[in-house]
């Protein structure tokens, strides 16, 4: 495959794990925990979205806001039940938390959706640039388009209204914003309606190419956890950023390795994850922002 | 007759020594009965039974009393106990298999497929210390799962070295291929294994009454002061990798000797939260109680395992409300009794 093949998948790729990334270093920033659930918060938004295109046969420019509004209603009812009243007992029992969530979720949704696959009729257009020898569908320019409005959204948000600032506030200092008059216990009560809200546009967008399963959203956990780890834990910023490295990293060594060795295109990015750990505990942004 | 039980009382003191003691008679007497041929008779669901618990209590236990020192005692939260278990596993296969249709495998005497086991799990686990000791709790959790799945996805796609999603056959079966039936193999293992558990519990018991284990629980308290007492934090944190990394990686070879063979499948994010489960629910910390609490997990597995003969729900539902439950259990443990049912509240501050 050409490289310019490659920094498509790359870039296709980059954009849904950039959405989530952003989801979940939120949370790490705001709440100050690891969610392990939060494939299966994607898994939502899969299915949603599944059930509004092929069920309600919605167009998907329908179907997105749908998806993003169920998938943080209902994410947003799981960890008001889940993780709200435990917001103060810590990382770790947080994350153990987090682990038992995802194995109620995943094998809850196995049990209601049944195992199979789930397509999406996307039918998509190609264009084939074959003298430059790569080709694009709308498929991967849509999803491609879906991250880079979504980062707008994001950053408008989060600079230019009260509630963005507020949880920026809140994610770099929480006592002081608690002192400065900013409602902190709100904002981490209601910031899982933005973090499940992005987790299942992601997890939507996601199965779109692949399909639906009650798995979806956990083959991708690791992915996005790197990708919020190397950003910077809490920066948003840092999360897209890592997001895109990410997944051109797994694209270009599945396409580039030898031999049996591109199966293990998602393992470098679990690589490079360790590799930040170790040298970088702060990421590569380290910027104290979220 | 009183007179007989106070002097068994007066012989049988708490002591690992003597735990130590009833686990090598244990192991020996299995393995002498093993080897004299008699034939075992009993009921095929008995059998069913030893299978289960094999696995499920007797080799996870002894993975669990190697967790249990890095995070019960020392508060070092190793989320990716299955890395050891896998590696000694794939490297009993490796060294030890022979597979007639994958070249895979060295075929040494299974001995041997052990100590090298033990090798590599010991190496593996310096290298990722000495790099992630010092991270703070959450990290640790992450690298150490990260690692996990690395391994787990590296068996599964590389199919000319780790065997891909076939797995590596052809492991010497050091029960099967000796006893005359399966019956007999099925006791001996369960017998002998156990035997081996009683050993580890005994030695982790020591370990953890000694002046080391107390500089351990120390670390987990409050790491400043036992800093300030002039105790190298570090090497400490190193040890406890180490040690705590031996039974998991011996686990992992034993699953090889007797299931034959080694596949992905065996070595999931399953095997960590089972075993994380069952120690929370003991009680972290508490040897016994870690133990007894992965009894509970695996009783409860063994229990559903027959009650889905009588409940109409297909396996496959049956399997995920079994995995639902586990999740549930994990949760409402953290929540409501974070100390498990036999740990003590004031030893064990879970947050990191």
């Amino acid at each position: 495959m050409s490289l310019i093949q490659n920094l498509i998948f790359g870039l296709e790729m980059g954009s849904y794990i950039a959405i989530a990334a952003i989801g979940f270093t939120i949370i790490y920033g705001i709440v100050n925990m690891i969610n392990f659930a939060y494939g299966e918060y994607m898994t939502i938004g899969a299915f949603v979205g599944w059930f509004a295109m092929s069920e309600f046969s919605l167009p998907l420019a329908a179907a997105i806001p749908v998806v993003i509004v169920v998938s943080a209603i209902l994410g947003w009812v799981i960890s008001r039940i889940v993780f709200v009243p435990n917001h103060d007992a810590g990382p770790i029992p947080l994350l153990l938390i987090s682990i038992g969530l995802g194995f109620v979720l995943r094998n809850g949704y196995r049990i209601l959706l049944g195992g199979s696959p789930r397509y999406f009729d996307m039918s998509p257009t190609t264009f084939r640039f074959d003298s430059l020898g790569f080709f694009v569908t709308t498929r991967h320019l849509t999803i491609i388009a879906i991250g880079l409005v979504s980062f707008l959204a994001i950053h408008l948000l989060l600079t230019r209204t009260d509630a963005g600032i507020a949880m920026r506030a809140t994610s770099d200092n929480e006592k002081l914003s608690t002192i400065s008059g900013i409602y902190t216990d709100k904002i981490r009560r209601n910031v899982w309606l933005l973090s499940s809200g992005l987790a299942g546009l992601s997890g939507f967008m996601l199965a779109t190419s692949t399909a639906a399963t009650p798995l979806t959203g956990f083959h991708q956990i690791l992915l996005v956890l790197s990708a919020a780890i190397l950003g910077g834990a809490g920066s948003a910023y840092g999360a897209i950023a890592g997001a895109y490295i990410i997944g051109l990293t797994v694209t270009l060594a599945g396409s580039y390795l030898p031999g049996e060795f591109a199966n293990l295109g998602t393992m470098f990015a679990f690589v490079i994850l360790i590799v930040v750990l170790l040298i970088r505990p702060t990421g590569i942004a380290d910027v104290e922002e979220a | 007759m009183s007179e007989l039980t106070a002097k068994i009382s007066e012989l049988w003191t708490e002591s690992p020594l003597n735990y130590l003691r009833v686990g090598a008679l244990v192991t020996i007497l299995s393995v002498v009965y093993l080897f004299s041929g008699l034939q075992a008779g009993y009921p095929g669901w008995v059998l069913l039974v030893f299978n289960v618990l094999i696995v499920n209590f007797v080799l996870y236990g002894i993975l669990l009393l190697g967790l249990n020192l890095q995070y019960g005692y020392a508060g070092i939260v190793n989320f990716g106990p299955v890395l050891f278990f896998a590696l000694g596993a794939y490297t009993v296969a490796l060294v030890s298999a022979e597979s007639t249709f994958s070249d895979l495998g060295m075929g040494m005497p299974w001995y041997v497929g052990v100590a090298a086991a033990l090798v590599v799990v010991l190496v593996v686990a310096f290298i990722l210390s000495l790099s992630t000791i010092q991270l703070r709790g959450d990290y640790l959790a992450v690298v150490t799962l990260a690692g996990a799945e690395i391994f787990h996805e590296m068996a599964a796609g590389l199919p000319a070295t780790l065997g891909g999603n076939q797995g590596i056959p052809g492991i010497p079966r050091i029960f099967h291929d000796i006893a005359p039936d399966a019956f007999t193999a099925g006791l001996a293992a369960f017998g002998a294994l156990t035997g081996l558990l009683i050993i580890s519990y005994a030695v982790m018991q020591r370990l953890g009454e000694s002046p080391f284990g107390r500089v351990l629980r120390g670390i987990r308290d409050d790491e400043t002061a036992v800093e300030f007492l002039g105790k190298d934090i570090f090497s400490y944190k190193i040890k406890t990798f180490l040690i705590g990394s031996v039974p998991m990686g011996l686990a992992g070879a034993f699953l090889g000797l007797i299931n034959g063979g080694v596949a992905p499948g065996f070595i999931t994010i399953d095997v960590t939260v089972l075993v994380w489960v069952g120690m929370l629910i003991g009680g972290a910390g508490s040897n016994r109680g870690a133990l007894v609490g992965l009894l509970i997990i695996s009783s409860f597995q063994l229990f559903t395992r027959f009650a889905n003969q009588s409940i109409p729900v297909g396996s496959n539902t049956f399997a995920s409300l079994r995995l639902m439950a586990v999740g549930l259990l994990m949760i409402l443990i953290i929540v409501y009794r974070p100390q498990g049912l036999f740990g003590d509240p004031d030893k064990l501050e879970v947050d990191a």
